[in-house]
């Protein structure tokens, strides 16, 4: 069995008169790519921000990697929980690429922050650019600064928040081709997002929010199928699977390579 | 939540107008700033309240109240013993000394002082604040015009209020982005905590800059003009607009006999 990296035990949170998450349990294996989806409003985000321990559960308890968020400040959490937020431009402050990449690691005392620096820097092709400054980037190249800030100091988990917005059809497969390899990787993933395609695509888990209420926890294939589940989240069919159930696939596939495989054969 | 954000809701001060929203808020501050009397700001504070209760925001309300917490303890404690070094206070050569220790002097006009301006401060703060949780920008702005403030002044406060929230829920953002990165703003060290900070204020600059360029792109977008004013329906006063006035001269007059020494 995997670890359990994220476990949630009846949450209840409020921000000031009204509950924004209500007796929310859900567990998160190591290594798992978990989409959580929900229409605007339904508390995905509060929900993310207590995996980092940046908001503390009004009623029941969060544990990550066995420490509880309520005992610890969110400086020490986010060391195994990086959280990447919907705008960049929240996070970006230093002069050059490389001290933006440089900042986590030097929180976290992490040591050879240079070498860090430098993988980091190659795996999300911002090597040629490390001098230069982040404010002058597109949206598309701050978004993955802002992903590869958080993977400098190598957290178990990376959430991220809506990261397809304002990126172009190309820095969009980018992004799905680096997430997918940052999770064969062994990297636990939590991904917000309104995008079927980009869920049926990459995520083997998705946990569905409603109204603050947990509404569905589950493997993906079997949530693209529960039609009642879909329709009251307002979400269509991915393609992919439209494409399955179209040419009367037997097997379940998801991932486009398995269809291209699928055809080859 | 936003600590200046309107609350939409069917209460007492929702109901009045806002110009004698402005008179009474306004009497408030000035009677708090010309008291010396602890009690007469601790009677605002509840007075506040009181409103907040009868305009069905009192949850919201006393959650922000909760905080201005520390910051009224660290002005208490500082008032308490450093007031001898102000050049505004009262002579504190008849003040009977309570306690010593070691340099740090406790006496009845420090007490005094450690109540009246940590009330004071907070009176000050909840005011404004409970203004702004009952009144729509747009009323404000209609409030202004009303008493013949120039439209360009009225508009441009109007938006400074507005720009007061996308700041505040700006901040909260960029700070939890910078502690999702290891950055520890609850370290207990001054100077550290004070370093710790410069990394939320260059994202909070260039928003601040972007939101302000976004306002002026929609301005010019819809041909905004400020020659053009706004017509304003008519509105009468209501029995409600006149016991506010009633009790916003009442505080005005305790004021002037603050000032003339009477009281």
């Amino acid at each position: 069995m995997d670890k359990e990296i994220i476990k949630v035990e009846n949450l209840w949170f409020r921000y000031d008169s009204s509950w924004v998450l209500k007796d929310i349990s859900l567990s998160i294996d190591e290594g798992e790519f978990v989409g959580i989806v929900g229409p605007t409003g339904s508390g995905k985000t509060t929900l993310v921000k207590h995996f980092n321990g940046l908001l503390k559960p009004t009623k029941g308890r969060v544990l990550i990697n066995g420490y509880d968020t309520r005992k610890h400040k969110a400086s020490f959490i986010s060391r195994f929980v990086g959280y990447v937020s919907q705008n960049p431009d929240h996070q970006i402050f230093s002069q050059t690429v490389y001290e933006e990449l440089a900042f986590g690691p030097k929180n976290f005392g992490i040591k050879d922050v240079e070498r860090r620096v430098r993988e980091v820097a190659k795996l999300f092709k911002l090597t040629g650019k490390l001098n230069s400054s982040p404010f002058s980037m597109s949206m598309g190249e701050k978004e993955l600064l802002a992903i590869a800030s958080i993977l400098s100091f190598d957290p178990k988990v990376i959430i991220l928040d809506e990261p397809t917005i304002g990126q172009d059809f190309v820095s969009y497969l980018e992004l799905v081709k680096l997430l997918k390899k940052l999770n064969q990787r062994g990297k636990t993933i939590i991904l917000i997002s309104h995008n079927v395609d980009m869920l049926a695509e990459c995520t083997n888990k998705i946990v569905a929010i409603l109204n603050g209420r947990k509404l569905f926890e589950g493997s993906t294939d079997v949530f693209f199928e529960k039609k009642s589940v879909l329709k009251k989240l307002e979400l269509p069919v991915p393609h992919k699977m439209k494409l399955v159930k179209t040419l009367r696939f037997k097997e379940r596939l998801l991932d486009l390579d398995e269809i291209l495989e699928w055809f080859r054969e | 939540m936003i600590i200046t954000q309107y609350v939409e809701r069917n209460g007492l001060l929702h109901k009045v107008d806002v110009r004698v929203k402005l008179l009474f808020f306004s009497s408030i501050v000035v009677l708090s700033f010309t008291t010396t009397n602890p009690l007469i700001n601790i009677s605002l504070i509840f007075l506040l309240i009181v409103l907040s209760f009868l305009s069905n925001i009192a949850h919201e309300f006393l959650v922000k109240i909760k905080k201005f917490g520390m910051l009224v303890l660290f002005a208490g404690i500082i008032w308490l013993f450093l007031y001898r070094f102000s050049l505004f206070t009262k002579s504190q050569a008849s003040s009977k000394v309570i306690l010593t220790l070691g340099p740090l002097v406790v006496d009845e006009v420090g007490i005094s002082y450690g109540i009246l301006m940590p009330t004071r401060i907070l009176v000050m703060l909840l005011s404004p604040l409970l203004f702004l949780m009952t009144t729509k920008v747009k009323e404000f702005i209609e409030g202004l015009l009303r008493l013949r403030v120039p439209y360009p002044v009225a508009f441009t406060l109007g938006l400074s209020t507005q720009m007061i929230y996308h700041l505040g829920d700006e901040y909260e953002k960029i700070k939890q982005s910078q502690i999702s990165r290891g950055l520890d703003l609850e370290t207990k060290n001054v100077f550290k905590s004070i370093k710790n900070h410069v990394p939320l204020l260059v994202p909070l600059t260039v928003r601040a800059l972007e939101v302000s360029e976004k306002i002026n792109i929609a301005l010019n977008l819809k041909n905004f003009d400020f020659k053009r004013k706004p017509r304003l329906k008519k509105v009468r006063l209501k029995k409600v607009d006149y016991f506010f006035v009633l009790l916003s001269l009442l505080l005005i007059s305790i004021s002037l006999l603050n000032v003339g020494g009477v009281i």
